[in-house]
């Protein structure tokens, strides 16, 4: 089975970079976007089994960035990305068709296990998954 | 105090009253005994005076019908000695002496005593008219005892009870007083005793003279006291009030129950006649004596003295004073009866506006500005009211004045306890929103450099470069990520604090989140923890989420404070229809006072590695749920903290 296709999105290079690099690393094929344009540009050109998506943007922010890409490529899984997840902006994102949210720093075991085998987590501290 | 209680007091309070009776008593009884005693003195005395004056006349008048007894006696002797026949006889009797020589005539002179006889001069000389007329004046008048007539020398000529008898009696006193050596005179006796049967008497003697004035005889009426002083013996005052006749040297002449001549001290002055009253020997008792002396010229030619003595007990004589006098007392004792009820009545009334004015500042001293005194007396008393009145009215301007200002000053400070209140809290508040939004911005910007490190970390972690190859880097890696993990908490730690939470409310069991929060909390096997839940405590309305944060925050502190094990006791519990408090003993190392203070403060931090903003956070967790946090704490004995939530919301 090939490897899943991971779209990282983050303003923050660094953060693009080094996540990317890990997910290399883990084996998954990945790309990066800094902002949700370039993101959305990335979408239109190919596609992604996921998007690993930050909340908090300049220009156009993740929720935003969620809408479109849920309309260019339905059925891409998307994962938030937030440094502090307020119930507001787990419900909108999941409402939104987000599959789940995860907070930063990243912790690799959860995401790997979302990635890996889509399951459903009780830990709702750290993870809303909706499925 | 109760108004009952209030109006007993104002009973039992009656000096004044009783002041005022005292007052008309003591005034009338004075005036009433003055009253009394000059009028018994004055009473006595005019009664006295009165009396006395009396009792002198009525003596005066005895003597008056004495003297007139005896003056008519007298004029009876003179009518007798003045008898044409009378006088015949002596002439006759006396012609017997005209043919005799001198000692003859002195041999007839001689007192030869009542048992002489001389036939040859007495006999067959007596005028059976001279007879009738003795025995007509001693038949007549029933005192008269006998009449004797004698001729010149003494010689008895006649006699009333035995006829003509022999008897010379010119040596008698009286008889040579009679004749005064032939001038002639009446002669009135003393009092004596006559006879063998005692007998009371005395007797007058007038000379009888012929026509040319020489004495030619004597007559001699012998009066018997007894039966001549009789109608003394009718006079009476009273029961005690008598009369009676005494000489100058206090013999009796006269006097009831007494034997004739008898002597006794009498009282008053024997002279012009006057009364006294005094302690009488002869009754032994007080006596009113009255004097009045006989007066006639007979009596002090004789050498006589004769008073009509009248006397009575003196509690007699003034019986009627003494009746009086009692009844005046009866007559005083009504009226100060009456007096007393006047002064009580009185004093009643006197009392009224008194009594009125004590209702009214014990009204007033409990508080009643509005009460109003009622006096309508139109005297002192209505003045007084009125300024009291005044006086009440001025005292509730200024005390309600005083009230006004006070209820400001304590809204004032109220206020201004007030506006502390919201200041401090506005201050806490400003100070969470300044240090929220800080907390904001810094959390969020080390975000991501946290996710970079710990990106970084993980990819060391993949390459290998940990455990297989390098303990060193291993041990290293950890001790990144864990500091990474710190970071992070401490990130979002504050990222909690600056959020803004709705709590977001669930009816639920309290007693599931105190055991969910302790179940989070990694445990030292040497801390025991005891729970006491209240089984029977209702389902709560609360942001279970945020009091489970609560608890977690609260018992992770207790936790931490018992590093060197100890006991966690926690309990829920009702404490009234409303409030429900959960509470967390722990036999930890304890707060001090300084830090117990500032313990809710948001930095406040006693640990090296704290924001000191958990605690803050739990108070302001709890305040919106309108509950508050309690904590007591002593040095080396433990904490306690206390979380009381209301039921509902």
């Amino acid at each position: 089975m090939e490897k899943p296709s991971i779209l990282i999105i983050d303003d923050d290079f660094n953060f693009c970079q080094t996540l990317s690099t890990v997910l290399d690393a883990c084996g998954y094929k990945t790309a990066v976007a800094v902002s949700g344009i370039e993101a959305i540009g990335l979408l239109k050109q190919r596609t992604f089994d996921y998007l690993l998506l930050d909340t908090i943007m300049p220009v156009m922010d993740g929720l935003e960035t969620l809408k479109q890409a849920k309309r260019i490529s339905p059925n891409v899984k998307v994962v938030m990305l937030t440094a502090f997840s307020s119930n507001e902006i787990i419900e909108k994102a999941l409402k939104h068709g987000a599959s789940a949210v995860l907070r930063k720093p990243i912790d690799f075991n959860k995401l790997n296990s979302l990635i890996e085998g889509p399951r459903r987590l009780a830990d709702e501290q750290n993870i809303n998954y909706r499925g | 105090m109760a108004p009952d209680k209030l109006e007993n007091k104002v009973m039992h309070k009656t000096g004044i009253q009783r002041k005022i009776i005292y007052m008309i008593c003591i005034s009338a009884l004075i005036v009433a005994s003055v009253g009394l005693a000059i009028g018994y003195t004055n009473g006595y005395n005019l009664l006295r005076s009165t009396i006395g004056e009396e009792y002198l006349k009525m003596a005066q008048l005895l003597v008056i019908s004495i003297e007139r007894s005896v003056e008519s006696q007298i004029e009876a002797i003179e009518m007798t000695v003045e008898n044409p026949a009378v006088i015949e006889e002596i002439k006759k009797q006396n012609l017997k002496y005209e043919d005799l020589d001198k000692d003859e005539i002195e041999k007839y002179k001689k007192c030869d005593g009542e048992n002489s006889k001389d036939v040859f001069i007495t006999r067959g000389y007596l005028d059976p008219a001279v007879k009738e007329i003795l025995e007509g004046l001693a038949y007549k008048r029933s005192w008269l005892k006998e009449v004797i007539i004698t001729d010149k020398l003494g010689r008895v000529i006649d006699h009333s009870d035995i006829g003509m008898q022999s008897i010379n009696l010119a040596c008698q006193d009286w008889w040579q007083k009679t004749y005064a050596q032939g001038k002639g005179r009446i002669y009135l006796s003393d009092i004596k005793l006559d006879g063998p049967e005692k007998i009371l008497v005395f007797f007058l003697a007038a000379p009888v003279k012929n026509d040319s004035g020489e004495v030619i005889g004597v007559c001699k009426a012998v009066i018997k006291g007894e039966d001549f002083f009789m109608f003394l013996q009718k006079f009476k005052i009273g029961m005690t009030g008598h009369a009676f006749l005494i000489d100058k040297d206090g013999r009796v002449i006269y006097r009831k129950d007494a034997p004739p001549l008898s002597k006794f001290e009498i009282l008053g002055v024997r002279g012009q006649g006057n009364w006294v009253t005094g302690y009488y020997p002869l009754y032994k008792k007080r006596q009113f004596v009255a004097l009045a002396p006989l007066r006639l010229p007979i009596f002090s030619e004789n050498n006589l003295q004769w008073f009509i003595h009248i006397s009575q007990d003196e509690d007699e004589t003034f019986l009627p004073l003494k009746v009086l006098f009692g009844q005046l007392i009866n007559v005083i004792l009504l009226i100060f009866i009456a007096m007393i009820i006047i002064g009580v009545a009185f004093a009643q009334i006197f009392m009224i506006p008194i009594r009125k004015l004590h209702y009214a500042t014990t009204k007033v001293a409990q508080g009643d500005l509005d009460y109003k005194v009622e006096i309508k007396t139109n005297d002192e008393f209505e003045e007084f009211a009125d300024s009291f009145n005044w006086m009440i009215s001025s005292l509730k301007t200024s005390t309600a004045s005083l009230d006004r200002l006070n209820k400001e000053i304590v809204e004032r400070r109220k206020a201004e306890e007030e506006l502390k209140k919201t200041q401090d809290k506005l201050m806490r508040s400003e100070k969470l929103a300044v240090i929220g939004r800080l907390s904001a911005i810094v959390a969020h910007e080390l975000k991501n450099p946290l996710g970079v490190m710990k990106n970084v970390a993980y990819h060391f972690r993949i390459l290998g470069l940990g455990a297989e190859k390098n303990k060193k880097v291993e041990e290293n890696l950890n001790i990144l990520e864990e500091e990474i993990e710190n970071s992070d908490k401490i990130i979002t730690n504050l990222l909690e604090f600056s959020r803004e939470k709705k709590p977001d409310l669930k009816s639920d069991s309290i007693n599931i989140d105190i055991m969910e929060s302790i179940e989070k909390i990694k445990i030292a096997p040497e801390i025991d923890i005891e729970t006491e839940l209240d089984t029977t405590l209702p389902l709560m309305l609360l942001d279970h989420s945020q009091i489970k944060e609560v608890i977690y925050n609260i018992v992770s502190n207790a936790v931490e404070a018992m590093k060197n094990g100890g006991k966690l006791t926690v309990k829920s519990y009702r404490i009234n229809e409303t409030f429900v408090e959960i509470s967390f003993t722990d036999t930890g190392e304890g707060i001090s006072a300084e830090n117990l203070k500032n313990i809710f403060e948001p930095l406040f931090s006693t640990k090296p590695k704290g924001t000191g903003l958990g605690l803050a956070v739990c108070q302001s967790l709890v305040e919106n749920h309108g509950g508050k946090i309690e904590v007591e704490s002593q040095v080396g004995k433990g904490t306690v903290f206390k979380i009381i939530l209301p039921i509902k919301i």
